[in-house]
C-alpha cells in the first residue's frame, strides 16, 4: 500500500489539509505510542484531534486512494460535535468510538448509521466494511459472518465487498466445526471466488482472500481443491509481480509468495521471486528473512543459514525477534544443538533490550520454553 | 538559548513540507513534531501506523 495507494495525488491533495504522521511501529521511538494507540493491525490509520490527542476515527488494514480520501472526510466530521441523528451524525459518533477503543459502543452506532443511512446511502459500503472489521476486531465472529452472508451479496464489486467477505470468511473459519460458520463459509466461498477475479480491489487483498480461500477448501477436507485454488493463487502473484511498478510493490508480495509456496507444499518455487526482490530492496530484512523460510521447508539448511544471517543483520525492533528465532529453528532442524541453544539465548538477550511496549512476553516464554528443550539431554 | 515556545511554534508552522510544496506536511516518526505542526497550523493528525512486513 505504501509504494501504491499511498502516493497516489488525489489522497496527497486531500491529505494536505492534515498533518500526515508516518508511523514505523518496530522503531523503539514509536513504541509507547504504538501501545498507547492501541496499534494491533497494519497498516492502521487514525485522524488524531491534536487538542486532546485521542483518536476521532480509526481504520484497520488496507484502503483504496479513493475509499482513504473519503475517510479523511469523515475523520474531519468526527472532530466536531455531530449531536444530531442523521446517518452523517450516527456515523460521526461511531467512528469516534471507534477511535477510543469503544468497540461494543461503536457495533451499535454504525449499525443505527446503516439503518438511517438506508440502502442508497453512499457511505454503505464503507460502513459495512468499518462493522465487519469492529465485529471481528470486539471477537464477534458470529456476528462479523453474519453481516458478510446478509450484505456482501447486494455490495457494488468493489474494494468494500472484498474485505466484509474477508472478514466474514475469516471470522466463519475462526469458529470451526459450528453449523453457523459452515453455512457462512458455504454462502461467502463463492463471493469469494467472484471477489478475487476483480480488478478494482487492492493485489494485497486478493493475496490474502485466496489464502483464506485455500483454508476454507482445507476445512472442508476438500485437498484437490485447495491445491485447485493455491494454483491459481500463484498464477495471480505472478502476473502481480511482472505489472508491478516499483521494487516495493514487488517486495510486497512477498509474503503471499511464501504463503502461497507452502500451500502448494513446493517452496523451492517462491525462491526466484525473493532472491530478485533481495537483489532490489538490500536493505530490507524481509527478504532474506523469508528466503530463509522457504530454504528451511525445501531442508536446504546451509543457505537457509546464509539468508538468515543477511536477515538477522538487518532486522530491528520486535520483528527481530522472529527473526533470530528463526535462525535456531534452522540450526535445530540442521542438527547444530548447541548453536541452537546459543542463538535462543542470544534472542532472549535481544528480547531484554527492547522498550517494555514492545516485549512480548508469550514470545519470551516460547523461546524460554525452547531453550529448556534443547538443554535437555 | 533555547527559543521561547511561540518561536518554536512559529517556526515550524513556517517549516516547508517535506513531501513538497502542495501537499501538506508529512513528518516521519516523531510525534511531538507532528503533534507541534498540527497545533501550529491547526489541523489534524492523519496518522499512517505501518510496519516494515
Amino acid at each position: 500500500m505504501r509504494a501504491t495507494v499511498l502516493r497516489d495525488p488525489a489522497l496527497v491533495k486531500a491529505a494536505g489539509r492534515f498533518v500526515w504522521l508516518e508511523m514505523d511501529t518496530e522503531r523503539a521511538g514509536n513504541a509507547a505510542l504504538a501501545e498507547r494507540f492501541d496499534i494491533e493491525v497494519w497498516p492502521t490509520f487514525l485522524v488524531v484531534d491534536p487538542a486532546t490527542e485521542r483518536p476521532v476515527l480509526r481504520w484497520l488494514g488496507t484502503a483504496t486512494a479513493p475509499e482513504l480520501v473519503k475517510l479523511l472526510a469523515d475523520g474531519r466530521r468526527a472532530l466536531g460535535e455531530a449531536g444530531g441523528d442523521s446517518a452523517a451524525d450516527l456515523l460521526a459518533r461511531a467512528d469516534r468510538a471507534n477511535g477510543a477503543g469503544d468497540a461494543a459502543l461503536a457495533v451499535r452506532l454504525f449499525r443505527l448509521a446503516l439503518e438511517k443511512g438506508g440502502p442508497g446511502w453512499e457511505r454503505r459500503d464503507r460502513v459495512l466494511e468499518s462493522l465487519a472489521t469492529a465485529l471481528a476486531a470486539g471477537g464477534e465472529a458470529r456476528a462479523c459472518a453474519e453481516l458478510a452472508v446478509r450484505e456482501a451479496g447486494g455490495m457494488p464489486r468493489a474494494q468494500s465487498f472484498a474485505n466484509v467477505v474477508a472478514a466474514g470468511l475469516a471470522c466463519a473459519e475462526g469458529a470451526g466445526s459450528e453449523s453457523w460458520a459452515a453455512e457462512a463459509r458455504a454462502a461467502l466461498e463463492p463471493l469469494a471466488r467472484e471477489a478475487v477475479a476483480l480488478p478494482g480491489v487492492l493485489a494485497d487483498d486478493r493475496a490474502g482472500l485466496y489464502e483464506v480461500l485455500v483454508e476454507a477448501r482445507g476445512a472442508a477436507q476438500d485437498e484437490a481443491g485447495a491445491r485447485k485454488v493455491a494454483e491459481a493463487w500463484w498464477e495471480f502473484l505472478v502476473e502481480e509481480r511482472a505489472r508491478a511498478k516499483s521494487p516495493g510493490a514487488r517486495v510486497m508480495l512477498d509474503s503471499w509468495f511464501v504463503a502461497a509456496a507452502r500451500a502448494l507444499r513446493e517452496p523451492e518455487r517462491g525462491l526466484p521471486y525473493l532472491l530478485a526482490s533481495e537483489r532490489e530492496a538490500p536493505r530490507d530484512y524481509n527478504p532474506p528473512f523469508r528466503l530463509a523460510a522457504l530454504y528451511l521447508d525445501a531442508g536446504r539448511y546451509g543457505e537457509a543459514l546464509e539468508a538468515s544471517a543477511r536477515a538477522v543483520g538487518l532486522a530491528y525492533g520486535p520483528r527481530k525477534l522472529s527473526v533470530m528465532s528463526q535462525r535456531a529453528a534452522i540450526l535445530e532442524a540442521a542438527g547444530k544443538r548447541a548453536e541452537a541453544r546459543r542463538a535462543v539465548e542470544e534472542a532472549i538477550e535481544f528480547a531484554g533490550t527492547l522498550p517494555s511496549a514492545q516485549r512480548d512476553e508469550r514470545a519470551l516464554e516460547r523461546l524460554e520454553a525452547k531453550l529448556a528443550k534443547l538443554e535437555e539431554r | 538559548m533555547r527559543p521561547a515556545p511561540s518561536l518554536l511554534l512559529a517556526a515550524l508552522a513556517l517549516a516547508p513540507s517535506l513531501a513538497g510544496a502542495g501537499t501538506g506536511p508529512r513528518v516521519a516518526d516523531d510525534y511531538a513534531g507532528a503533534l507541534a505542526l498540527a497545533k501550529a497550523r491547526r489541523l489534524p493528525l492523519f496518522v499512517e501506523a505501518w510496519a516494515p512486513w
